[in-house]
This record gives structure tokens, C-alpha cells and sequence, in this order.
């Protein structure tokens, strides 16, 4: 699903890939619905260095997101594995 | 057969070679004979005639009895030399051997009192220390609370968000994102949920009351139960590590949008925290003002002696010093104490080299006294009895118990009532080796072997010698083969002689008629 994009030269956020809103409105309950939305389905996003975001505070906060989104796809196994880590013995045990 | 050195490991340490033999009953010396002999108790034995009852207990052939065994004679012919002898030759890695000295336990000067009670708080500090688990557990989670902190936290946010909002109309695009004064997400621990799967685990895991747990729960019911939990843990964590990523997301764009604008930012403040912060200080102090009450918390009969342990609170300054064997200054922390335990905590921080791990000792005062059949606080000479009761019943922890004269200070109704009873009973479990010049403990607590030390003059030298015997035998044998007159050794050595003892009988029948 695609999160973040560039237009006009600004930032904007979809939480379900169809609505969009731009970057100074998305608050950290935003965050967190793409977070979980797309460590299942994978990050899509405009790269800020191929296109320039030119309003300067969604600079910053589109430059943020994206390197965050980048590494969490990348570690989208190990965060799995990290969250599910604690009581795999049991759970197997007790689910036989 | 005698197997020499029994069970001894050489090593460069090793200085005497241990008296302890095994006998084994083999007719020729082969390997296959003492493996099958091995496999026959009744082939091994301690001694050569005497079975399990006797062992050698020196290297000069000294032979003694498992049980209780008594050693008598005239001052200077080597008992206390033939215990130390005992002691060094049988102590080493594998086998204890406790030793009660003459004269050791005696009341010693005007400060064997304090001395007393302050041993006795050591020796008791296991039960001190089962008192207060759940103080500590209590002041340890008081660690982070800072409740000074928390009110500076709670005015920065509130003057942040005065200024915030007097600025409003002149925001810049920077401060105008929501991220700007977007507050991070309180991450939950889940550890009430991690004690629901360790309850269950333990319900599962549990055969002892099996049949009571089935009663109301099946097997099966209770692994669906542990893997719904477990279920419900790793959404929750799924979500608890989420949130803590977006937080680190969400603080470094604010500080990064803080940097390019010069409106102000809002603080961060922990409500909830601080609210809980505040109602634990609340019935911290309460737990605190309660424990300092005065009250006896365990009793229990010893020997004939009454144990008691007491809490109460510390008087002054210095009785707090007195918990930890440092010097150090509680006078300002002392100011606080009687105020409530919140403000004493913080305090106590205050003072440098104090481990926080000892905080909770200095917030209550723990007593133990021990009390005589009366019920009063032992005088000297009880505490001496006390702590030759002790030492003799600490003994179990050892495997040989060597007494020297414990008539030494005692008076022989205690002698006789105590002292004999329960060196009788130790003598059940293990060798005990007793010194006595008493006839209320040589003569009356019935041992099972005599040790008879003498001392004579031939050819211009010293000649000491061990004589042996049951206490009914008419003669005591020397190592040497030489034989003595077990009555007369008894007389002379617990009665001083046949005279005085015949005297002393003729008085008491006078007073009696």
C-alpha cells in the first residue's frame, strides 16, 4: 500500500491508500495505522531524493518517515520475530 | 582387611594422613573379592571386631565408639592435647568436625552483652531478612519515584502551554504541524498479563493438587487458556513495539521542527505516572508509619529458652547507624523519619556510600533477646548456657562433635537437665568426644565408651597413655596392652578419690536422716 507521496512539492499521508492529507495534519495515531497497515502489506513511497518536497516542515517530516518506513521494511521479519519471541516454547507446548 | 585411608584424596595440601579405616572381610586380596565384598554391607565395617560401632580415630591406634564417648583424667595427662589431635587429624575436605573449647563460651566482660545481642542479630538475620522481603520489594519500587520531578514536569508543561497557546496567532508552518506538540505514546509493560500466563503455567504445570485444579478446570480447558493468553500477549507486544517505534519516530521530527521555529514547544508530562506516583508515596507512608509500630512478630521456645524478635522504632540518629556495621551520618535523615517514610526515602538518598539495597533496614528496628524459663532477658551466666546449648545443637551440621570440659561455668542442675540430654541425642547421629572432670556429666550421661588419659614417670621420662574401655568393664586397656582399674579411674577422676567420695556419701546420708 502506498503511504507517503509527493506533490507539488508537498508531503501527504494515506492511511488506506486512496484518501490523501497532507503531512503537517498527520498525527502519531496516523503513524501508527500505516505502521501496522503496512508491515503486513509493505511500504510504498515517493523517494524525497529523486522528488523534492519544498515546503520545509513536511520536508522534515516526510525525510523522517521514510527513512523510519525504509528500515522497518527492511526488518519487517526480525520485528515479527522480536514480537512473537516470548513464550514460543510454550505456546508450542500447551498447543499440541 | 584393613583398607588404610579410606576415601582420602592426596593433594599437596594434605598434611596429616587421616586415622579413618575401612575393614573389609575378604579371605584373598583381589580385586574381584572387595568388588563383591563391596556389594555386601555386612563385609565393610569401621572396625575390625566392633562393626560400625567403633572406628579408629588416631593414628596410634586410638579405636572409639560411633556413639557417645567420655574422656577422663587427672589434670595434665593430655585430654585436651588427645582432642586437639582428634580435631587435626580428622578434619579435611569431606569431614567437619565441630569443637567446642573450654572455656570458649564463657562470659568474657562488661561487654558480653552487647556483644551477645549483636551476634544474636546476626545469627538471626536469615529471619530478619524473610521479615521484611516484602518491605524491601516495596521500598525498591519507590525507586523511580520522584515526585519533586513530576511537580517541575508538571508546571514546565503547564507554563509550555500557556506560551503555546499566548503564540498561537503567530505560529509558523513548523509549529503549525500537529507533530510539533504531538506527545509520545505510554508504552505498557504487560505485566499483569505476563503474571495471568505464569498463574496458568503453574496451574498446568502443577501434579501435587492435580485432582483439585481438574475439579474445576480440564487439562485441555487450561492449555486453551495459556495459548489464548499467550495469543493475546504477542498482539499486545505486536502493538507495544509499534507504538514505541512511532515514538522515536514522533520525537525526532518535533525536534527537528523545534530547531527551525522559535515558537514554544509543549512539554512532556507522564499524568498518569504522576498520578500513580502519588498514590503509591500515599500508602508508602502509611506501610511505613504501621511498620514502625511496636510489635513482637516471632516466639519460639529453644532448649528451654524463649527466642523473641521485635520490631520497633529506631529512637534516635545513631540507632539507625547501628544497622550496618559503617559509620555514617542519618542526623538529617533522622529529621524525616517521624514525619512520613516518603520524606526519610529521600533522605536516605541524600547519603553518600548508603547501598540502596539497605534502605529498608534503616525504617524499622529489629530486636531478638532470648528469655529465660521466667520469661526475662538472660542474665550472663544464661547466656552462657545458652551459647554452649547452641553450639552443641549447631553440631548437626558437622559430623564429629568434640566437647572440652563444658563443666567448666555451669552448674550441674543444668548440666544434668540439659546439657546431658542433648549431647546424648547428638551422640545418636554422630561421634561426640567429651572431656569432663564432672561427675554430674562424666558419671551420669552413660556413655557408650571410655577414654582414660594418664601420665607416668619411667626412666626419667614422660610417658602418656590412652586406656579404653565400656564404661561396665572392670578394666580399661592400654594401647600398649596394659590394663587399669576402671573403678578407680572413675572415682579418682569424677569423685577425686575414694575417700572424699566415701566422706561425701556418709554427709549426705547424715543430712538426709
Amino acid at each position: 500500500m502506498k503511504c507517503l507521496k509527493i506533490d507539488n512539492g508537498k508531503g501527504l499521508f494515506s492511511l488506506d491508500g486512496d484518501a490523501w492529507q497532507q503531512l503537517d495534519l498527520i498525527t502519531k495515531d496516523n503513524i501508527l495505522s500505516i505502521v501496522t497497515e503496512c508491515l503486513v502489506n509493505g511500504f510504498e513511497m515517493d523517494n524525497p531524493f529523486e522528488t523534492s518536497v519544498h515546503n520545509k516542515a513536511h520536508e522534515i517530516i516526510y525525510n523522517n518517515l521514510f527513512t523510519k518506513f525504509t528500515e522497518l521494511d527492511k526488518q519487517k521479519s526480525k520485528f515479527k520475530d522480536e514480537s512473537e519471541g516470548l513464550y514460543k516454547e510454550s505456546l508450542a507446548k500447551y498447543n499440541e | 582387611m584393613p583398607v588404610c585411608f579410606s576415601d582420602l584424596r592426596i593433594d599437596e595440601k594434605l598434611n596429616t594422613i587421616p586415622a579413618r579405616q575401612t575393614y573389609v572381610d575378604i579371605g584373598d586380596i583381589t580385586l574381584s573379592a572387595l568388588k563383591l565384598a563391596f556389594t555386601d554391607k555386612h563385609k565393610v565395617s569401621l572396625s575390625k571386631k566392633d562393626g560400625h560401632n567403633f572406628f579408629e580415630v588416631l593414628n596410634n591406634g586410638l579405636k572409639l565408639s560411633t556413639g557417645l564417648n567420655v574422656v577422663l583424667g587427672e589434670r595434665s595427662t593430655g585430654k585436651s592435647h588427645t582432642l586437639n589431635l582428634i580435631s587435626e587429624q580428622n578434619t579435611n575436605e569431606d569431614i567437619k568436625v565441630k569443637y567446642v573449647k573450654q572455656f570458649s563460651l564463657l562470659q568474657r566482660d562488661e561487654d558480653d552483652e552487647k556483644d551477645f545481642s549483636k551476634r544474636l542479630s546476626t545469627s538471626q538475620s536469615k529471619i530478619t531478612q524473610n521479615y521484611l522481603k516484602e518491605f524491601n520489594e516495596t521500598v525498591d519500587s519507590m525507586r523511580d519515584v520522584d515526585i519533586d520531578k513530576s511537580d517541575r514536569e508538571l508546571s514546565d508543561f503547564i507554563d509550555s502551554l500557556l506560551n503555546h497557546a499566548n503564540d498561537s496567532h503567530k505560529l509558523d508552518s513548523f509549529a503549525k504541524a500537529k507533530l510539533f506538540i504531538e506527545s509520545t505514546f505510554k508504552i505498557n509493560d504487560l505485566i499483569s498479563l505476563k503474571q495471568v500466563i505464569a498463574s496458568a503455567m503453574t496451574l498446568a504445570d502443577n501434579t501435587e493438587y492435580k485432582h483439585i485444579i481438574n475439579n474445576h478446570i480440564t487439562d485441555d480447558g487450561l492449555s486453551t487458556l495459556i495459548v489464548d493468553l499467550i495469543t493475546e500477549y504477542n498482539n499486545q507486544k505486536e502493538t507495544e513495539l509499534k507504538k514505541s517505534y512511532v515514538n522515536d519516530i514522533v520525537e525526532n521530527i518535533r525536534t527537528e521542527l523545534q530547531m527551525h521555529t522559535a515558537a514554544t514547544p509543549i512539554s512532556e508530562v507522564d499524568l498518569y505516572k504522576y498520578a500513580f506516583d502519588l498514590q503509591k508515596v500515599k500508602v508508602f507512608n502509611q506501610l511505613c508509619k504501621n511498620i514502625q509500630k511496636e510489635k513482637e512478630f516471632l516466639r519460639k521456645d529453644i532448649q528451654g529458652f524463649c527466642k523473641v524478635a521485635q520490631r520497633s522504632t529506631f529512637k534516635n540518629a545513631r540507632d539507625i547507624g547501628t544497622v550496618l556495621s559503617k559509620q555514617m551520618s542519618f542526623s538529617a535523615a533522622f529529621s524525616k523519619y517521624q514525619i512520613n517514610g516518603y520524606e526519610y526515602l529521600k533522605e536516605l538518598r541524600k547519603i553518600d556510600n548508603l547501598n540502596e539495597t539497605d534502605f529498608h533496614k534503616h525504617f524499622v528496628k529489629i530486636n531478638y533477646a532470648i528469655l529465660n524459663s521466667s520469661g526475662y532477658e538472660v542474665s550472663g551466666g544464661e547466656r552462657s548456657e545458652y551459647r554452649l546449648l547452641q553450639e552443641i545443637s549447631d553440631a548437626s551440621q558437622y559430623d564429629m562433635l568434640l566437647i572440652d570440659e563444658p563443666e567448666s561455668s555451669f552448674d550441674n542442675i543444668f548440666l544434668f537437665n540439659k546439657v546431658n540430654n542433648l549431647i546424648k541425642d547428638m551422640s545418636k547421629f554422630m561421634p561426640v568426644i567429651l572431656v569432663t572432670h564432672n561427675s554430674t556429666v562424666g558419671g551420669s550421661i552413660k556413655p557408650d565408651y571410655l577414654v582414660y588419659t594418664s601420665k607416668n614417670h619411667k626412666y626419667g621420662a614422660v610417658n602418656y597413655e590412652l586406656y579404653t574401655g565400656h564404661i561396665s568393664d572392670k578394666c580399661l586397656i592400654g594401647l600398649n596392652g596394659t590394663k587399669t582399674d576402671n573403678h578407680m579411674v572413675l572415682l579418682n577422676c569424677l569423685e577425686a578419690g575414694n575417700e572424699p567420695y566415701l566422706a561425701r556419701r556418709k554427709e549426705y546420708e547424715m543430712l538426709e536422716d
